[in-house]
């Protein structure tokens, strides 16, 4: 995927936003690129991006997360630091923002930012169309808009990242890109790829002629939890 | 309606939605947002009522009246908003409603933290509010069980008028896993002739009531309660046996903890170590038997959980000195890893 500097990764809570975060970050870090991983989500206690701080920071990524992530304290406060990207020498931003209105309104008060450096930030909105309340195209652009009012910037692309976690196959993905094509259509913000779980990446490659795939490691389930499913 | 990926407490309000539930009284507390927050989406859909009470207490009696109205109603709340709840569902279990409360458990005492947690067994079995009652009380330990327990919870509480408890730690409030819904098998539920519906004249009155200040008449609905929980207890008692056929160790395990409990057993038994699990579904009525007939078979139990060793009493009980029950928790709000189970598990072996 060829991306731009600033990346606003965004989508409703289990699109995969923080998985496919966390592959763009480490991905950056090891083409030499200098990288900021920013976890912006106020709201969800559990499962976020900077759990895996020690392990981005051992491959050179700066994380920045609210003040009281993975503690006990259930605040919703950003440190000053979600400004430096814009000021810093650096090559890749990621912000992984909250998976609703709520969540993503933090990133509202970086929205005078992202329009000054407009054609260097794409915001890319992931979309699961398993997830409830998401399975057609209406729903889902419901939530789009809602997402982009509350955090002031407009989507630019839409990843399709359909998954059932373990459960997922490759008709899974066939079946989300339909609908994404539907979301595509009906507002006119581009698709700009097919974010698969890695094993599943030739496959869908192959029934999919054309599209981006991006292949996903996925980081954030405890090996036990599929393997008990 | 085809599979989903669902967070657990997205997948218990809709699980209620599917079991008829149209009323839903809660007040926000983590981990366990998402069902409040679902219900308040998606209740408006099926004509329902989501209501976000002043708090917790007022939530409690909001199902009280709903549940004596004869409909089916939910609260969902985690640990010290349970706490606040229990006066009003030691009320609900004595004017003998059906309602069903959710519990996502933290870590406590006091406020605690939001990480997960199986601190509250001893409340949730042990009475929790006071007097001489029992909860129904069901043990997800995965997020389709979660989905299939909420809907059964229904049934249960309708068929024996009297409230059920699910029991969640905040891993089950909070991971993602793909769930279909399925009603449940179908049962014999009597009609609410008791429900306070309105008196047209041709019925005895509906009294929903539970002060009773003549002993005598006390000692009936008391009388009657205890014979109904014995009723509960052969009927209900539901507990899932894995790898026990040949196992010469026992962990006793629930919930989430009995998830990383199975990883552990498959090492050990890659390892040369017979072990098995017993994992109860339901924790009030509590498997005894199955531990019993166990504690024949096997050398020693091994009871995990994310505490300091509540349901360990009720192994041991069921065990009955026959063969010792060993105990591992983990507190604070981590997750038992499967090694660090693994290796209580070798040390049983090895009577250390």
């Amino acid at each position: 995927m060829k991306l731009k500097k600033f990346i606003i990764i965004a989508g409703n809570y289990g699109s995969g936003k923080t998985e496919i975060s966390l592959n763009l970050a480490l991905a950056a870090a090891r083409e030499g690129k200098r990288t900021m991983l920013l976890d912006m989500d106020i709201v969800n206690p559990y499962f976020r991006s900077s759990v895996k701080e020690e392990e981005l920071e051992a491959e050179g990524i700066r994380v920045v997360k609210p003040c009281f992530a993975n503690t006990t304290v259930d605040v919703p406060s950003l440190p000053a630091e979600i400004y430096s990207p814009f000021d810093l020498p650096l090559d890749r931003a990621i912000f992984d923002a909250g998976g609703d209105p709520v969540g993503a309104s933090a990133l509202g008060q970086l929205h005078e930012k992202f329009a000054a450096h407009e054609s260097e930030t794409e915001f890319l909105y992931i979309i699961n169309a398993m997830r409830p309340m998401q399975g057609n195209s209406d729903e889902i652009i419901g939530m789009l808009r809602e997402i982009e009012e509350a955090s002031k910037v407009r989507v630019t692309g839409l990843v399709n990242n359909t998954n059932l976690a373990a459960q997922t196959a490759v008709e899974t993905v066939i079946e989300g890109q339909r609908i994404l094509e539907e979301v595509s259509a009906k507002t006119g913000i581009p698709q700009k790829g097919v974010a698969v779980r890695e094993d599943l990446a030739v496959q869908a490659a192959g029934l999919l002629p054309g599209k981006e795939i991006f292949p996903v490691r996925i980081f954030l389930r405890p090996d036990w939890l599929d393997e008990t499913e | 309606m085809a599979k989903k990926l669902m967070k657990g407490s997205e997948a218990i309000a809709e699980a209620a939605i599917q079991a008829g539930c149209r009323y839903f009284f809660g007040y926000p507390i983590t981990p366990q947002n998402e069902v409040p927050e679902y219900m308040s989406r998606r209740m408006p859909q099926v004509d329902g009522c989501f209501l976000q009470a002043e708090s917790e207490v007022a939530a409690i009696n909001m199902v009280y009246g709903a549940a004596g109205a004869g409909a089916r109603v939910m609260t969902s709340s985690s640990s010290p908003g349970i706490s606040l709840k229990q006066e009003g569902i030691s009320y609900i279990a004595c004017a003998e409603l059906p309602c069903v409360v959710v519990n996502i458990v933290r870590t406590g005492p006091g406020l605690g933290g939001i990480q997960p947690s199986q601190g509250d067994y001893f409340q949730a079995t042990k009475g929790g509010g006071h007097g001489d009652y029992h909860l129904v009380v069901l043990a997800p330990s995965s997020i389709q069980e979660a989905a299939d327990m909420v809907m059964e919870a229904f049934d249960i509480a309708d068929m024996y008028r009297n409230p059920v408890m699910i029991l969640g730690d905040g891993m089950i409030g909070q991971m993602m896993e793909p769930v279909e819904f399925h009603q449940p098998p179908k049962r014999e539920i009597p009609e609410k002739t008791w429900a306070a519906t309105g008196w047209d004249g041709t019925r005895e009155r509906a009294i929903i009531n539970s002060l009773y200040i003549e002993p005598e008449v006390m000692q009936v609905v008391s009388d009657r309660l205890q014979k109904r929980y014995e009723l509960i207890k052969q009927n209900e008692t539901r507990v899932e046996e894995y790898k026990m056929e040949d196992a010469e160790y026992c962990i006793a395990a629930y919930g989430t903890t009995a998830r990383v409990a199975k990883s552990a057993v498959n090492k050990a038994r890659e390892m040369g170590i017979k072990a098995g699990i017993i994992r109860p579904k339901t924790v009030w009525p509590f498997p005894s038997e199955a531990f019993c007939k166990a504690a024949d078979q096997v050398k020693g139990f091994l009871t995990v959980e994310m505490s300091a060793g509540q349901m360990v009493e009720d192994v041991r009980l069921a065990v009955n000195g026959k063969k010792p029950v060993e105990f591992y928790g983990v507190m604070g709000g981590f997750l038992p890893t499967p090694n660090a189970i693994l290796e209580k598990l070798i040390q049983l072996k090895e009577g250390k």
